[in-house]
């Protein structure tokens, strides 16, 4: 009769028992005799080693590594929502185009107070630039991604081209050459969604979109100036005559084409040499990289496309000793020589760039030493991303996918775009010069 | 009293029996007229299967095969050395990961069913103040997508400290509310008051009605009720994207967005997320397939008098 009391009463010690072993198991957080807690994020992978070696040689700190899911919509609402919750980590990796977005969400310290203008030597000055705003440093260059010219030689030769375009008036007589080959055969892939790349080439021929007007407080909004639309209209161009493929990057039909050739080449960052040589390993031995085709003879500007850092985030207990893994964790040697042979940085660190981890010769590039072409990539420090990219980016695709599939042109893409960004600003209550 | 619920028993198991010999009501053989029908469902199934279809296949190629050969047919077969990898790769966290899955998705859906019959059953046989109030929340809440109430649930959980612990994701999954209207439905229709008033004049109490008479008839809506929130569980992305931060919590399909392409990273690792996604769809079908007699009943159940 009182047999199911029983059952019920065993089922629910059971059920705790269970919850208890549960709750057991997942610790971290608190801070134990002394030694400060803190919680590292990023999308890399091997973080633990690196936090294992930190904790080695710092006995008053342990850092608990935590790799998140990556994505634009994933990882950063991620660590807004639980900068606003008040649990986020103490340090974490932030792509340089993100770290706007998270300034204007106060979501960073600023690590200035904490020296890290001592250290500003040790990194190249396009990724520094990356992290400041103005006197605010928002954390180191972990690494940076240089954009300049993969292209498959084989089908460079078959077309009758001996040397890689150095401008980009060479680079559209080759395109003429290449497609001349067969309907199939483009020079390369113009894609549309993509917005990182886009905005890279922009930078490239010397726009800038955003700027922060200091005296008046405010953004300015440069989408379509001048320089913006030439680059738009010489794509369209390409886009018009049939001379590039515009099927999406990264994308089975675009991975297959690089497989068999016909896509002949990718204006890419120096990490895209990984890319190739997973996603077009029949075409081994055939693949160079070059410096990025140029606008005005003889110069060498590039732009960059991906890189993070590695920043405090706003809320920590400990920034002082949040500030001195960060510091450490791109500075160290043997930190940067994991994040350069088993993560595959390209690192922002000088003498970490100059190390023989880098410069390899590569057997997929027919042994030639991919990082060195570059390294001597010219960067404009003067691009600086915007407070609201996750707004800009979903814009921007929209806008310039919509023209190249309505055959509309993408300058009037690019005008409407400025329109969208400022109003965005406002209704975010972001200050718009002009506006 | 015990002898009720067997007698039923009985006559679900008859029942069965028919169905299974194809002597049942509705079934009949192929013909002109119901050609059009099987076509449609023959598209609906292959529609449904390419999918499975196809993932099963990717599972068995490289990364490079994985974009250059052609979709729905083999090339090298890698099966076995994309099994090892992705069992191996970052000291074989993926079998952590299943477990993890396993428990959210075992736990959560057991007793977020029982929570669920429970309710339901007291909804359709409870007269009390504020039933009909309680019954229309939950079906408003039926309406509410999880994902946003995500965000809610962790400010909540981060307020309590249970952020990046298993209770984060257990939690928020047991309470279902079209699980607990299903419930309604089915004990509204399937426990008929009769029974429980007979077993009230034998002397049995509330709650030994409800496990020995109720539960009984109503296990096959228990097993459709299970079904359905052990797939939203095993699917549920959003939720522990946001309340979990230790990869050794995560489940199967967090764990593998981790392993997604990373700019800064040369590791490409396509082919260990296919792989990875095909073992983890081996459960469900599996769970399906073993289930799938009482969720049928469960189905159509209270389909007559609800």
């Amino acid at each position: 009769m009182r047999n199911w009391r029983h059952r019920a009463s065993l089922c629910l010690a059971l059920f705790l028992g269970v919850a208890s072993v549960l709750s057991a198991c997942s610790g971290g957080g608190a801070s134990s005799g002394g030694v400060v807690q803190l919680t590292f994020w990023s999308f890399n992978q091997q973080i633990t080693e690196q936090a294992d070696l930190f904790n080695k040689s710092h006995p008053n700190i342990h850092v608990t590594a935590l790799k998140q899911p990556s994505g634009p919509n994933q990882y950063y609402p991620k660590v807004l929502t639980a900068v606003k919750a008040g649990n986020a980590p103490d340090v974490a990796l932030i792509e340089y185009q993100y770290i706007p977005t998270m300034v204007s969400n106060a979501a960073l310290v600023d690590v200035s107070k904490y020296g890290a203008n001592g250290v500003k030597d040790q990194f190249v000055d396009s990724a520094w630039a990356q992290v400041t705003q103005g006197r605010a440093v928002y954390g180191y260059p972990q690494d940076t991604g240089p954009m300049g010219f993969f292209y498959n030689s084989a089908t460079f030769k078959k077309a009758g081209i001996t040397h890689p375009p150095a401008t980009w008036d060479e680079f559209a007589q080759d395109a003429v050459k290449i497609h001349a080959l067969g309907p199939n055969y483009y020079i390369t892939a113009f894609p549309p969604q993509s917005t990182g790349w886009f905005q890279g080439l922009m930078w490239q021929a010397g726009a800038t979109w955003f700027s922060v007007d200091t005296a008046a407080n405010a953004w300015k909004v440069s989408v379509n100036d001048a320089t913006s639309k030439k680059v738009a209209s010489y794509w369209q161009a390409l886009v018009d005559k049939g001379l590039v493929s515009t099927v999406a990057d990264f994308s089975n039909d675009w991975n297959a084409a690089l497989n068999k050739g016909t896509i002949a080449s990718w204006i890419s960052a120096v990490w895209g040499q990984g890319v190739i040589t997973g996603s077009a390993a029949d075409t081994k031995g055939q693949w160079t990289a070059a410096p990025i085709p140029q606008w005005t003879a003889g110069a060498k500007t590039s732009a960059m496309w991906g890189g993070s850092a590695i920043s405090v985030i706003a809320g920590t207990k400990h920034p002082q000793e949040a500030n001195e893994f960060a510091q450490w964790y791109l500075t160290n040697s043997g930190s940067l020589s994991i994040g350069v042979k088993e993560i595959g940085w390209f690192p922002s660190n000088k003498t970490a760039q100059q190390s023989s981890d880098v410069n390899a010769p590569q057997a997929f590039y027919g042994n030639q030493v991919v990082d060195t072409v570059f390294e001597q990539a010219e960067i404009p420090t003067t691009w600086t991303w915007p407070p609201n990219l996750t707004a800009v980016n979903q814009f921007m695709g929209d806008d310039v996918n919509a023209a190249v599939a309505n055959k509309t042109p993408i300058v009037d893409a690019l005008d409407k775009l400025q329109g969208q960004i400022v109003q965005d600003m406002k209704s975010n209550g972001i200050n718009v010069a002009g506006g | 009293m015990a002898d009720v619920p067997a007698v039923l028993e009985a006559r679900r198991r008859e029942h069965d029996e028919r169905e299974r010999r194809g002597v049942g009501v509705g079934v009949r053989a192929l013909g002109p007229k119901n050609l059009l029908a099987y076509l449609a469902l023959g598209a609906v199934a292959v529609y449904c299967l390419t999918p499975i279809y196809w993932l099963a296949l990717s599972a068995t190629k490289n990364n490079t095969d994985l974009f250059s050969s052609f979709g729905l047919w083999f090339a090298h077969f890698n099966l076995w050395q994309n099994l090892r990898d992705t069992l191996t790769h970052s000291d074989g966290v993926y079998i952590r990961w299943i477990g993890n899955t396993a428990l959210y998705a075992g736990v959560g859906a057991f007793a977020g069913t029982l929570i669920s019959v429970m309710a339901g059953y007291a909804l359709a046989k409870y007269r009390f103040v504020g039933r009909g109030l309680i019954f229309t929340l939950v079906l408003g809440a039926v309406l509410v997508p999880q994902t946003t109430l995500a965000l809610p649930t962790y400010l909540l959980m981060s307020k309590v400290s249970l952020t990046n612990t298993y209770w984060a994701v257990l939690l928020p999954s047991l309470l279902n509310p079209v699980g607990v209207y299903l419930a309604r439905v089915y004990a509204t229709a399937g426990v008929p008051d009769d029974l429980i008033d007979a077993a009230r004049v034998d002397g049995a109490g509330e709650f030994r009605i409800f496990t020995r008479v109720a539960l009984p008839l109503l296990r096959p809506g228990m097993v459709t009720i299970f079904l359905f929130q052990f797939v939203a569980i095993w699917n549920n992305f959003f939720l522990p994207l946001v309340v979990l931060s230790d990869p050794n919590l995560f489940p199967i399909n967090l764990g593998l967005a981790t392993w997604n392409f990373d700019p800064a990273s040369h590791e490409l690792l396509y082919n260990l997320i296919v792989t990875g996604a095909f073992l983890s769809v081996l459960p469900l079908i599996a769970m399906f397939l073993v289930l799938q007699r009482y969720w049928r009943a469960g189905l159509a159940f209270g389909s007559v008098t609800g």
